[in-house]
């Protein structure tokens, strides 16, 4: 079983007996989760006390509402769409945002795709996760939340999609969309 | 796309819109085997498509860790359960 998979039925076992009263659980569940789901709420917000609130907000519904959280293998996936549910109510946000009908090609080519030039600079760039991270923070909200649900915290497609509301297709159209702009906000920071 | 082209009975075009399904692995067998027959013919494909790979697994491993919240953060999450 992975480490991740490890820590998910950890997680549901800690939620339940949470759902019991159990304070030494919650805390547990704390200690455990707080670093990612801040992580998530900080790069979602761009904005360090938006996210500390909606981190408190987030920890206070899992305390009330862990009874409601069915047993099984999305106790993590529930955690992350309380968090995404708390920064949003707190900015009082629509979930949604416009559809993007930038061309894929289009978003292609900004990436460096069919360029005579050699891309591998996008991997290169890769390699240093400063230069990385920054890419990552300026993309558009869209873009960064299905990244940083997908590839940093490793959800599955389907628990993505569950997140953020939507079908699968949805969700990996907006993930390719999303990986190709990060591709291309890398290459036009090697090239400055 | 300037000098698309065909190889493998899809176009570079075609290749570009699954190629994140690819690096999951969750195209269907018919279509991996249409792009992989692509990319052995497609020098441009190839490039894009190993360099957009590393790209997803460096993105996937450099920020893996998360940063601990600090104390003080931490023990008020806590308190939720005490008060």
């Amino acid at each position: 079983m992975s480490d991740e998979a490890v820590l998910e039925r950890g997680d549901a076992a800690l939620i339940a007996r949470t759902a019991r009263g159990d304070a030494g659980a919650f805390e547990a569940l704390v200690d455990r989760r707080s670093p990612s789901l801040f992580r998530y709420l900080r790069a979602l917000a761009r904005d360090e006390a938006a996210a500390e609130d909606a981190l408190q907000e987030t920890f206070l519904a899992i305390w009330k509402n862990a009874g409601g959280q069915r047993t099984g293998a999305d106790a993590r996936a529930w955690m992350f769409t309380i968090a995404r549910n708390a920064l949003f109510r707190l900015q009082r946000r629509r979930a949604g945002e416009p559809d993007d009908f930038t061309p894929l090609e289009a978003l292609g080519g900004d990436a460096g795709w069919g360029s005579e030039l050699s891309p591998e600079h996008i991997a290169v760039v890769a390699q240093q996760r400063r230069l990385l991270a920054a890419a990552l923070e300026s993309l558009p909200e869209a873009d960064r939340e299905v990244l940083l649900l997908r590839d940093v915290e490793g959800f599955s497609g389907e628990e993505t999609a569950a997140i953020l509301g939507m079908t699968l297709a949805n969700a990996k159209t907006r993930l390719h969309r999303a990986r190709l702009r990060l591709a291309a906000e890398m290459k036009r920071r090697l090239e400055r | 796309m300037k000098g698309e082209r065909e190889a493998g009975g899809v176009r570079c075009g075609e290749v570009l819109a699954v190629l994140s399904d690819v690096i999951d692995g969750t195209v269907d067998a018919r279509m991996r085997l249409r792009v992989e027959a692509h990319l052995r013919e497609c020098g441009a494909c190839a490039r894009f498509g190993g360099a957009f790979g590393a790209m997803i697994a460096a993105l996937r491993e450099s920020l893996a860790a998360p940063d601990a919240v600090d104390d003080g953060t931490r023990e008020r999450l806590r308190r939720i359960a005490r008060s």
